[in-house]
């Protein structure tokens, strides 16, 4: 039960790499993970994030920032078309970063569930591999090469569903 | 990462060409395509004249990607000219049906007469939100008997020849929840000098009319005398029109956004009428918030 405003209480997160980050409660509830863990009573004054570094880290704050300083969509129907946009071209900015960190991003978004987050960083990343040949999605996406399918089931997967590889 | 997230990336690329392509990318990429819930397909995509091997291999691959009957679908696409019959095309929608689609879109060129049967598998469709059906060249529609579509909000028709009378007579019965309806270059058969085109659907929110192409013998809605009374109606768009007198809005309380650029008329007394008729419709709109008009109808008294 909070009896101090929300808008003044503050939730401490410590990266894997003991960093720590004082922010806004309204900042961290961008993180329904986190949400829960304050309804739950189940968050301590530090909140420990062992698989996340302090470099993401500090983008998902930066993020999380931005979004719950914005107004919300279903707060207002006349919402402010400014503040649309405005949040479309940080989006747009804050994606501008290379494949590691966004990857980085996208499983600590995932981790913390922060939708809005997840969605922007998978339209990062499906526009980087538009248009691409396989060959260099695997390395956009860092696949594995024990992972590859043999020649025989490539060839296979080519047959089956030949229009789209012509 | 988790395949939740990889199917999140995977729904990021638009074609299902391209989503199919990934099932090279690796043993885990193998299958993942086939948990994605829509279906784009272009035939148009492909190579510019298609040999009838390559049209057989669009018409493999449509079928293998609605073959999965296990996941639901949200929306199915597909754009194939004029390489196939509508019953193969019905058959693909059917499909489409059985996997509870909620959006459909086809385009498709017709060969036989340009007159085409409403389908069966189309004839009643409970999971059905938006239906959008285009042909080429414009072809007759048949609508049969005893449709229903409870969950239908968006209906966009192009380039169809109909009887149109059934808007106002069926419509509120089959789409009882139509929020949506465009009609972009669609004529009207049966059509009887004087006759009134009413639209009186309970939940309607956006009428559009436009009529890019007025070649048909003037039978086209073009020059249909148009009645709309919807109590949730928000946006109006009726543009090539060539308004008779008949043209009442009424009933119109909650409109927003009207844009009305009928026809441009050669005679002056046409232009006058026209005016008057007009003039009439704007007195009902007044409240409006945005407001698009062409000059054909306006005359300045010297």
């Amino acid at each position: 039960m909070s009896t101090s405003s929300s808008s003044s209480k503050k939730i401490v997160l410590k990266s894997a790499d003991n960093e720590t980050f004082e922010i806004d409660e309204i900042v961290a509830l961008e993180s329904q993970a986190i949400k829960n863990m304050i309804e739950d009573e189940c968050a301590d004054n530090v909140i420990p994030l062992g698989n996340i570094d302090s470099k993401t880290l500090s983008k998902i704050i930066e993020y999380c920032k931005k979004h719950a300083e914005s107004p919300k969509k279903d707060d207002n129907a006349d919402i402010d078309e400014k503040a649309v946009e405005d949040l479309k071209s940080f989006d747009a900015e804050f994606a501008k970063v290379d494949m590691p960190l966004i990857q980085d991003i996208l499983m600590a978004a995932n981790f913390l569930n922060i939708d809005n987050l997840i969605g922007l960083m998978c339209r990062t990343i499906a526009d980087r591999i538009k248009g691409k040949t396989p060959e260099e999605i695997r390395k956009i996406l860092n696949i594995n090469k024990n992972d590859l399918l043999s020649p025989e089931q490539e060839a296979k997967a080519r047959e089956e569903n030949s229009w789209a590889f012509d | 990462m988790p395949d939740v997230v990889l199917l999140l990336i995977l729904q990021g690329l638009s074609t299902t060409e391209e989503i199919v392509r990934t099932s090279i990318l690796s043993t885990r990429w193998r299958y993942l395509w086939t948990s994605i819930p829509f279906i784009d397909l272009d035939v148009s995509r492909g190579p510019k004249n298609p040999t009838k091997p390559q049209k057989k291999r669009f018409k493999e691959f449509v079928s293998r990607v609605l073959e999965n009957q296990t996941l639901d679908l949200n929306s199915f696409r597909l754009r194939c000219l004029n390489y196939y019959m509508p019953v193969t095309i019905w058959r693909w929608v059917n499909t489409a049906v059985t996997r509870k689609a909620k959006r459909i879109d086809l385009m498709f060129c017709t060969r036989e007469n340009h007159v085409i049967k409403w389908p069966q598998c189309l004839v009643t469709c409970d999971s059905l939100e938006s239906l959008r059906l285009d042909l080429y060249p414009r072809s007759f529609l048949v609508f049969p008997d005893g449709m229903s579509f409870p969950a239908l909000r968006s209906l966009a028709l192009n380039n169809i020849i109909a009887k149109l009378d059934m808007v106002e007579s069926r419509f509120p019965n089959i789409f009882p929840l139509l929020e949506e309806i465009c009609l972009i270059d669609c004529f009207n058969t049966y059509h009887k000098l004087g006759e009134i085109l009413s639209i009186s659907c309970p939940k309607l929110k956006t009428l559009r009319i436009h009529q890019l192409n007025n070649d048909f013998h003037g039978r086209g809605i073009a020059n249909l005398d148009l009645k709309v009374s919807c109590p949730d109606f928000e946006l109006f768009e009726c543009v090539g029109l060539e308004v008779q007198d008949h043209f009442i809005l009424e009933n119109v309380n909650s409109l927003k956004k009207a844009v009305i650029r009928p026809q441009r008329k050669c005679s002056w007394q046409e232009i006058s009428k026209l005016g008057d008729t007009i003039s009439k419709v704007l007195v009902g709109i007044s409240h409006v918030e945005f407001l698009s008009l062409n000059s054909s109808f306006i005359l300045v008294n010297t």
